[in-house]
């Protein structure tokens, strides 16, 4: 089989190239002249004569060659007549040939013979050049096509409707921003309270808590009951948990609003954990459990962050003795404890009149009595885990490697600074360094980056990541590792700073892309008790940062030497010993 | 407006209430579409939606895997990562001088190519690979890297992507709404003057992600098990990113060949949904595309799957806890049996109520999850209704099968309720009007529906045609299709318990 691809790149310049190879047929001529330097006096009159109109030649040929450069017609034109010049020439040298006898030797007609060749190498670099241009202007695309990078836009004037801000008598604060264009409603109760709440000895109480609010029945409906009334009016509740938070969203069709809102009141306040749906949730998160090692994704990612977070809740994971020793006393505890009015932010927005709908929120939820809830103390996170390699076996044909460290809190000056540096660094796909040099340059991994998560309470993390064939491992780390430290030690340009800045910029207009993005926002920014003008001030901060700041910002919050690395893979198969790294720490799979 | 206002105050019978809201919402969505053919044969379409001042764009393609050559699989995938390499005018720091390199590559890569036929020793090879490698490095240094992502990033591209589906490709992006020159002036001249450079660098990439997504994946690897089996002969049963020695033997001559034949204004379909202003816009957008020359026609002959005779089963181990799927032949759209199939899908397995749910998961509680699909993996072609599903400890993937069947036989004898059916019909309605609040996944929608069936207006009837499902056709539907020797049955086996 024959791949013609290489015709066909060289296909894109033709036409376009005006045959430097008869420029150096040209050069030829003139070698062959040199092989004649044995000619005797008498005959260098006639051969500078010969020469001078050579000379003359060349620089007609020259004008030609500016003529090819010109246009494409032009070119092909001016091809031709090269030819003929070359034709011309050949029975020149033919006389010179016969008129001339060898060798007597004429070392300043060498010079002159030398001095033309001199000049017909500048030519020939000379049509290079404008070959280059022509061929670029002669582009497929069409001549009065803008450069991309030339375009101009008009301004976007961005006035986001704001919503409006209530507070029931039991305190809960609601966001609602009306929208009238599909007869839909969709509200999300956000309350402060998650998995990191949940004692050591019974990980997987919230999430049990959260599920079973949903199907365990509520307010005396049973089970059943919620499920049959909400699907039949293709409606939604549903209760999730993370570490800081718990959320319950509805979704209605606006004329079964009423009756959606009363079953998601039951759910929210008068949960009754019916204790058949807290085994089904149970025997769910146990089959989970048992499952967790099915992808190598999973275990890196749960191994790693226990690693980053080692002795604080956030490192919890569920396991079997933890999920059986949940009660349903417990959630009915955890609820009671936890599920109050005064640490819920809602959100509402679709086609309602704002008033109306305080009013039906008011009868929903008002008679749920607000009490100051008793959170536990969190310990603190370690800032500085020691510094491991941990290494999980798999036999897989791909490494899934992590390295990283606990970082700053979010939305603080250095958090607003490191940002940037990480979207430099990785965390902005293909306009960033990791994924250029390890996955477009190198072709060593399709998921490849890095990341700075959001940390409130505690603070986030800072880590990369690759999932690289089992043969370039050590490469793959070597590379992270050395992506961060050139952050350090070679700082940014200018360059690549701005585009950053204008990816925050540009896309700050996604903010406001739906009613119900602006008004969950505006419920998320008052329950973190971020600062409501937050944004404004990460823009601001954003502009004012150059390319020292974020070297600096890098110096300070990165710690190549201080990282936890995590692979899971078959050292069988590595490239290099992890050894080469740090001490080496195995991890059993249960 | 007014009619909406007016519709609230219905109300009475909540069902009535459903049915006519949505009535109304496809004559919204009527009225805020505006569709438009160029000259070359480029549909363009544009729904108003003026919530914010961003636009979803969606440029889908009439080709996918069922139009690879035999040999090439994947080879439509790869040409989707190629597109985003770059034009001469977006991407190189020497257009001219970079086309002479990467001329330079592809001579090395057919030298080394050569010489593995014809069996060359190992240094020879070696030196060959290095050869090879240094001219990938000069190509490189003439190439702006990554230079068409940061254009798009740094004008506030949010969700900037491409997928490569069996029936059809489409790249996907969102824009501030100022910033739609800059994407006519890019995706035009992606189309017209494409310059696949570092392409044997992109095939590295496509293995790593074979690897990621199909090979240590249990569900990734247990599903292209199972098509295999189930579609001996439609492409629906190769798998979508390609073999390894496939992968491996892609040259950029082919992958050329490809994009030409396929990547024509007249099988493709452009649709910007959100804050558009029709007029000015389209405009801008035939300024550019417009200059794409019309395509020729292209007939691929796709041969179709031989009638299933009788059951086929396969299992496989790896180091993971077991799975199931079980997928019978159907026929697609416009079959009238494809609606009703989507129909007892839903009364299988779509939300808590559903039987299967039910069953497996909250009573017998032998199931994780367990899953039904109608229309898998594709929908040009004949395709399969699947089952698909996980069981829990100590239950095992054939006690999920055998309770799946009996759920089969159920549909096959009993009518189902009529309240039951209501409650599919409900939520086929309820789901068309949520699917026109995002920009994105509407745009999605409007350009398949443009390419494959029949046009987007189809979009609109299609909730009407469930409606007239009856519990009858539900039933004689299960019948003629979901049989066993219709079926093909993978399973995933945990390595290390074949023998118990």
């Amino acid at each position: 089989m024959a791949f013609q691809a290489e015709e066909r790149f060289r296909d894109r310049l033709s036409q376009r190239q005006p045959r430097t190879h008869l420029m150096r047929s040209v050069v030829a001529v003139l070698a062959l002249l040199l092989t004649l330097t044995a000619c005797n006096r008498a005959q260098l009159d006639t051969l500078t004569e010969q020469q001078a109109t050579l000379q003359a030649r060349l620089a007609e040929l020259e004008t030609q060659v500016e003529t090819v450069g010109d246009t494409l017609a032009s070119q092909t034109e001016g091809v031709e007549s090269l030819q003929t010049l070359l034709g011309d020439l050949a029975p020149q040298v033919d006389t010179l040939s016969e008129t001339l006898v060898p060798p007597e030797g004429s070392p300043s007609l060498t010079e002159v013979l030398a001095g033309l060749e001199s000049d017909l190498d500048q030519l020939d670099a000379r049509v290079t050049t404008l070959s280059r241009e022509a061929a670029l202007r002669e582009g497929t695309i069409p001549s009065d096509w803008p450069a991309a990078e030339a375009l101009e836009f008009p301004e976007i004037t961005l006035s986001p409707p704001e919503p409006t801000r209530v507070e029931l008598s039991n305190g809960i604060v609601v966001y609602l921003l009306e929208d009238h264009s599909l007869p839909l409603i969709d509200g999300i109760a956000y309350l402060d309270v998650g998995s990191l709440y949940e004692p050591e000895d019974k990980v997987g109480l919230a999430d049990l808590t959260a599920g079973v609010m949903r199907t365990g029945g509520a307010g005396g409906r049973s089970p059943d009951e919620i499920d049959e009334d909400l699907e039949f009016l293709a409606a939604s509740v549903e209760v999730s948990s993370s570490g800081l938070l718990t959320s319950v969203s509805f979704s209605s069709l606006v004329d079964n609003v009423e009756e959606v809102l009363d079953i998601f009141a039951d759910v929210i306040m008068r949960p009754d954990f019916d204790e058949e749906r807290l085994e089904v949730a149970r025997g769910q998160a146990l089959e989970s459990v048992r499952r967790q090692n099915d992808q190598p994704m999973r275990i890196a990612s749960r191994e790693f962050f226990n690693r980053l977070a080692e002795g604080h809740p956030a490192s919890f994971t569920p396991t079997e003795e933890t999920l059986n020793a949940v009660t349903r006393r417990d959630l009915i505890d955890f609820h009671d404890r936890y599920f109050k009015p005064n640490i819920t932010y809602m959100a509402l927005s679709g086609d309602f009149e704002t008033e109306a709908m305080v009013e039906l929120l008011e009868e929903a939820l008002g008679t749920w009595r607000a009490r100051e809830v008793d959170f536990p103390e969190l310990p603190p996170l370690n800032p500085h885990p020691e510094p491991k390699i941990y290494y999980v076996n798999k036999e897989v044909g791909q490494s899934i490697v992590l390295v990283g460290h606990p970082s700053v809190l979010a939305y603080t000056d250095a958090y607003n600074a490191l940002d940037v540096a990480n979207g430099i660094l990785g965390g902005e796909g293909f306009s960033s360094r990791i994924t250029t040099e390890i996955r477009t340059k190198r072709g060593l991994a399709y998921s490849t980056g890095s990341a700075l998560t959001q940390g409130f309470e505690f603070p986030g993390y800072f880590y990369a990541f690759s999932v690289t064939r089992v043969e370039r491992t050590g490469e793959v780390i070597e590379r992270l590792l050395g992506e961060i430290r050139r952050l350090q030690e070679e700082g940014v340009s200018q360059e690549e700073l701005d585009v950053q800045r204008n990816i925050i910029l540009n896309r700050a207009v996604f903010r406001f892309s739906s009613p119900a993005a602006i008004a969950r926002r505006a419920a998320r920014v008052e329950l973190l008790e971020l600062a409501p003008n937050y944004y404004e001030t990460y823009i601001e901060q954003v502009q004012a940062i150059t390319p020292e700041s974020v070297q600096e910002v890098a110096r300070s919050e990165l710690r190549p030497d201080e990282m936890i690395v995590l692979v899971v893979g078959d050292k069988t198969q590595f490239d290099r010993p992890l050894s080469d790294f740090g001490e080496v720490v195995e991890i059993e799979l249960e | 407006m007014n009619l909406r206002m007016s519709i609230h105050h219905i109300v009475a019978l909540s069902l009535l209430a459903v049915l006519t809201l949505s009535t109304v919402s496809a004559q919204d969505l009527a009225d805020s579409v505006y569709d438009f053919t160029l000259d070359n044969g480029l549909r363009v379409i544009m729904v108003d939606q003026e919530f914010a001042p961003t636009i979803s764009f969606n440029l889908m393609f009439d080709v996918g895997g069922v139009d690879e050559p035999p040999g090439l699989g994947g080879i439509a995938h790869m040409v989707e990562h190629m597109a985003f390499k770059g034009t001469r005018s977006i991407g190189s720091k020497d257009p001219v001088r970079e086309l002479e390199l990467l001329a330079e590559v592809e001579l090395n890569v057919n030298t080394l190519a050569e010489a593995r036929e014809n069996g060359a020793s190992e240094e020879e090879l070696a030196e060959l690979e290095q050869a090879l490698n240094e001219a990938q490095e000069r190509a490189l240094e003439l190439q702006d890297v990554n230079y068409l992502e940061r254009l798009m990033d740094q004008n506030g591209a949010v969700g900037l992507n491409a997928s490569t589906g069996y029936d059809r490709t489409s790249y996907v992006v969102s824009l501030p709404n100022n910033r739609l020159e800059l994407y006519a002036r890019i995706y035009a001249d992606i189309l017209l003057d494409p310059v696949f450079r570092s392409f044997y660098e992109e095939a590295d990439v496509v293995r790593e992600e074979r690897r990621q997504r199909s090979e240590d994946d249990p569900r990734g690897a247990l599903f292209e098990v199972f098509l295999r089996e189930a579609f001996k002969v439609h492409p629906y049963g190769r798998p979508l990113i390609g073999d390894p020695e496939e992968i491996a033997a892609y040259r950029t001559e082919i992958a050329l060949d490809f994009f030409d034949t396929f990547y024509q204004p007249n099988r493709a379909v452009l649709v910007l949904a959100g804050d558009v202003e029709p007029e000015r816009d389209l405009a801008i957008i035939e300024n550019f595309f417009g200059a794409l020359p019309e395509g020729s026609e292209t007939h691929i002959d796709i041969p179709s799957e031989p009638l299933q005779s009788s059951e086929r089963r396969v299992e496989f181990s790896f180091d993971a806890e077991p799975q199931v799927i079980a997928g019978y032949h159907k026929p697609t759209y416009p079959d009238r049996s494809a609606y009703v199939l989507d129909v007892a899908s839903a009364i299988l397995s779509s939300g808590r109520t559903s039987r299967i749910y039910k069953r497996m998961v909250v009573e017998e509680r032998t199931a994780l999850s367990a899953f039904t699909g109608s229309s898998f993996p594709g929908t040009r072609y004949p395709n399969l209704f699947i089952f698909y599903a996980l069981p829990r400890s100590p239950h095992t993937t054939t006690e999920l099968e055998e309770a799946f069947y009996q759920e089969v036989e159920r549909l096959q004898t009993d009518l189902v309720d009529e309240r039951e059916l209501e409650k599919v019909k409900n939520q086929v309605r309820a789901g068309f009007i949520r699917s026109l609040a995002s920009s994105s996944g509407l745009a999605s929608q409007i350009a398949f529906y443009e390419l494959f069936l029949g046009g987007w207006e189809n979009l609109v009837s299609y909730e009407s045609i469930i409606e007239t499902v009856t519990a009858e056709e539900v039933r004689e539907a299960a019948r003629r299709y979901l049989v066993p020797e219709n079926r093909t049955v993978a399973t995933l086996i945990s390595e290390g318990s074949e023998d118990q």
